[in-house]
C-alpha cells in the first residue's frame, strides 16, 4: 500500500473507493471497522449478531460511496455509527430486546492471566452488566459519548435526535450507571 | 448534599478501562467478509461503467495524482458531465497516446500541467463498448 494514500482522510479515502481503488477499501475498513463491531457488540451482547451488523453497515457504507458528499455534516465514521445504531435498534425490536444483553455473553470469558487483566476484565464486565440494564437510547448515547469519544453533535447525527436529547439521555444514563456501580467499586479494585 | 464527583469519578474509572477496550479487532474471517463485500461494490461501479483509475505501477507519488485527481474532477466537471466508460491508466510509456485526441487538455486548458503533474505521461484509453 501507497504510504501516502496513509495521510489521507477518510473522507478522501470514501471518493477513491468509489473510483474502485481496492487499497482505500482495505484502509477503511482498518480504520472503521473495530470501532463498529465494538459499538455494535456493547449494544447488542452477542459477538455473532455483533459481526453481522458490523458487516452490513460496512456494505452500507460501501454502497454509500459513490455519493459521497467530501465536505458534508457526517464524516465516515459518524455516518457508520448511525447505522450501526439503527440496525443495533432493529435487531433488538424484532428479538424482542429493549434492554439487556445476552446472558450468556460475558466479555471476560477469556482474559487470560495475571491478576491486572482479571481485575480489568471485571471491570469492564460489571460495566457492561450496568450498561445491559439501561433503555436502549440511553445505551448507546452513554457508550458514543464516554467510551468511543464522540461529541454531543455527532451522536446527534449517529442517534439522528437533537443534541439536548443526547445530554438529556447521557445525564440519565450516567446516574444509572453510577448507582448501578457504587456498591461495587471496592470489590472490583477502585476503592479508597 | 450529595458528593456528585465521586461518582463522577467512579464512572469515569470504568469509562477509561472501557475506552482501552472500545474498538474490538475483527476476526480474520469477518474482515474478509468485508474485503469481499467491497470488491463486489467495486465490481459492480465496473461494471455498469463508472469511471475507473488506475495508479502507476512505477514512480510518482500517488498522493500527489490523487489530489491532483480531486482538483480535476471539480475542474473538469467529468463527473458532472457523466462520462462513462472512461479507464484512465497513468503509465510511464516512451509516447503518449491519446485516444481522446488532446480532448484533455481541452478540459484543462493551461491548468493541465499544475492539476496533473506528469500529465505529459498521461494516457487516456476509452473503453470500447
Amino acid at each position: 500500500m501507497d504510504p501516502d494514500i496513509e495521510t489521507l482522510d477518510d473522507d478522501a479515502l470514501m471518493v477513491l473507493f468509489a473510483n474502485a481503488d481496492p487499497s482505500a477499501a482495505k484502509l477503511l475498513t482498518t480504520r472503521l471497522l473495530p470501532r463498529a463491531l465494538g459499538h455494535a457488540l456493547r449494544v447488542l451482547g452477542n459477538e455473532a449478531e455483533a459481526e453481522d451488523v458490523a458487516q452490513e453497515a460496512m456494505l452500507k457504507l460501501w454502497n454509500a460511496a459513490k455519493d459521497w458528499d467530501q465536505g458534508g455534516a457526517a464524516r465516515p465514521s459518524t455516518w457508520l455509527y448511525r447505522v450501526v445504531a439503527n440496525l443495533c435498534v432493529d435487531r433488538l425490536r424484532k428479538s424482542g430486546r429493549s434492554v439487556g444483553m445476552d446472558p450468556d455473553f460475558d466479555p471476560a470469558d477469556d482474559a487470560p492471566g495475571p491478576l491486572e487483566a482479571l481485575e480489568h476484565s471485571g471491570r469492564l464486565a460489571a460495566l457492561d452488566g450496568a450498561l445491559a440494564k439501561l433503555p436502549e437510547r440511553q445505551r448507546q448515547a452513554v457508550v458514543l459519548r464516554h467510551i468511543e469519544g464522540l461529541s454531543n453533535p455527532e451522536i446527534a447525527l449517529a442517534l439522528d435526535i437533537g443534541v439536548e436529547a443526547v445530554e438529556s439521555l447521557t445525564a440519565r444514563g450516567k446516574r444509572a450507571l453510577a448507582a448501578a456501580l457504587q456498591g461495587q467499586k471496592e470489590a472490583l479494585g477502585y476503592g479508597g | 448534599m450529595v458528593d456528585d464527583s465521586k461518582k463522577e469519578d467512579g464512572l469515569e474509572m470504568f469509562f477509561a478501562e472501557a475506552q482501552a477496550d472500545a474498538a474490538r479487532n475483527p476476526s480474520n474471517d469477518l474482515m474478509a467478509r468485508v474485503l469481499a463485500d467491497a470488491a463486489d461494490v467495486q465490481a459492480v461501479s465496473l461494471a455498469q461503467g463508472v469511471m475507473v483509475m488506475t495508479p502507476a505501477a512505477t514512480g510518482g507519488g500517488v498522493a500527489g495524482l490523487l489530489s491532483a485527481i480531486g482538483g480535476w474532477f471539480g475542474a473538469s466537471g467529468v463527473v458532472a458531465a457523466g462520462l462513462t466508460g472512461l479507464v484512465m491508466g497513468f503509465y510511464l510509456p516512451d509516447q503518449i497516446d491519446t485516444v481522446l485526441n488532446g480532448q484533455v487538455s481541452s478540459i484543462l486548458g493551461e491548468d493541465a500541467a499544475n492539476l496533473l503533474p506528469g500529465f505529459e505521461t498521461l494516457t487516456l484509453t476509452a473503453m470500447a463498448e
